[in-house]
């Protein structure tokens, strides 16, 4: 799971109304991909993360992203790469998320997280 | 034709050696393929733009490729583990989450530049548990999905609708749900082509894109409506008629002579009087 993902992942279970996003992300194993930048994406989605978020979640793993971002930057290939890196490439192949509202776990293995819920949390 | 809703839920069906067929089959996956390009049709999706999707039922990430292949990126969730481990040794560009569509999209409001699904929302029609309730499944999935989709955002679905209810429940849930928009129906006379689109917007009234009815090179003007579609087949099947000569004419006669030269039979040379019409006897 990327931290795209894990951007846009939130709890629906029953009566979880308050605090179900974002869930809280811990990584035991993780992996890297190489891909190439794709600047027009990151113009595109970036408005759409909320990116306290993704600069929290990257910090709890040791990766540095500039605190508030403007679309200029991103022109600049350091900042591009930098992003990139977190949200596209970096992956948690295994760990957990947890709901800060009604603290549900979902488990994450081979790099998917399982958002199954069960017959009761409908 | 087989029907795999039928037979159990998709989280049993869709193991590991049915798994495996999705990226062995090239008849399949040649399958996926163009129903995915003919969903990304269907989605008009602004022209050049890298988009952001949703890939509703992504299972191995066949349909994923094909998104990728037209330049967006995707994110999927599909009920099945062995499906979706697939996906992932498959390295496929999109993320994969595993969830079940019936409990709704579990992602955040207004993401979405567009969703497709593939062969995936049958299986919203069956109740596979005891507290599964089709009608109230549906409508979570739909509402959750229109929350997810940014505004004049579509949606695409290539079903297989079992029964004429059944794709009158799909599309109610739908417009329950508050998108609008219907049911596309490719190649509408053929039953091996046959291909249900249900395509849903978010945004107001639009026009319904026009099926496929594979006649014609432009895919207009004649063969539309039923009479001209039957007048077309008729004309056809009169044109075929015409090929060879009638039977016992005398080049009818002359080609079977021929043909059975040339297999070394015995035949009778020809003369003037070879298949000449006979006078009428009294």
């Amino acid at each position: 799971m990327r931290l795209i993902t894990h951007n846009m992942l939130m709890c629906n279970k029953k009566g979880c109304t308050t605090d179900n996003f974002p869930l809280k992300l811990t990584a035991t194993e993780t992996d890297k991909d190489e891909t190439e930048v794709n600047v027009e994406f990151l113009k595109h989605i970036l408005p759409k993360l909320q990116w306290d978020i993704v600069v929290a979640t990257a910090k709890e793993n040791n990766m540095n992203l500039p605190d508030t971002l403007t679309p200029d930057q991103l022109d600049n290939e350091e900042v591009a790469q930098a992003i990139h890196d977190a949200i596209v490439d970096w992956r948690v192949v295994a760990g957990s998320l947890e709901c800060q509202g009604c603290e549900r776990v979902y488990p994450i293995k081979s790099s998917i997280p399982n958002m199954i819920l069960n017959e009761d949390e409908v | 034709m087989s029907r795999p809703e039928l037979t159990a839920p998709p989280e049993i069906f869709y193991n590991a050696d049915e798994a495996k067929k999705y990226t062995q089959n090239t008849r399949m996956i040649a399958i996926q393929n163009t129903m995915t390009e003919r969903a990304l049709e269907l989605l008009a999706l602004p022209e050049g733009q890298h988009c952001f999707l949703l890939d509703v039922g992504c299972g191995s990430g066949l349909s994923g490729e094909a998104l990728t292949e037209a330049g967006h990126s995707w994110v999927g969730f599909d009920i099945s583990q062995d499906m979706l481990d697939v996906a992932v040794d498959r390295e496929i560009e999109g993320d994969v989450v595993l969830r079940d569509m019936g409990q709704g999209v579990p992602f955040r409001d207004n993401m979405f530049d567009g969703a497709v699904g593939i062969s995936a929302l049958q299986w919203l029609c069956n109740q596979d548990k005891r507290d599964h309730n089709p009608k109230r499944r549906m409508l979570v999935f739909f509402q959750s999905l229109y929350r997810c989709l940014c505004r004049g955002a579509r949606a695409v679905f290539q079903v297989y609708p079992d029964t004429p209810k059944q794709m009158e429940m799909l599309t109610e849930a739908a417009m329950k749900a508050g998108f609008s928009g219907g049911l596309v129906v490719d190649y509408p006379n053929s039953t091996k082509a046959k291909k249900y689109f249900l395509t849903l917007f978010t945004g107001g009234i639009e026009q319904l894109p026009r099926a496929k009815t594979g006649e014609g090179s432009g895919d207009e003007g004649v063969g539309h409506t039923p009479h001209e579609i039957r007048r077309e087949q008729a004309r056809r099947r009169r044109k075929g008629r015409r090929e060879g000569p009638y039977k016992k004419s005398k080049e009818w006669i002359a080609n079977k002579k021929d043909r059975q030269r040339k297999q070394g039979k015995d035949v009778k040379s020809d003369s003037k009087f070879s298949g000449r019409q006979r006078k009428p006897k009294f």
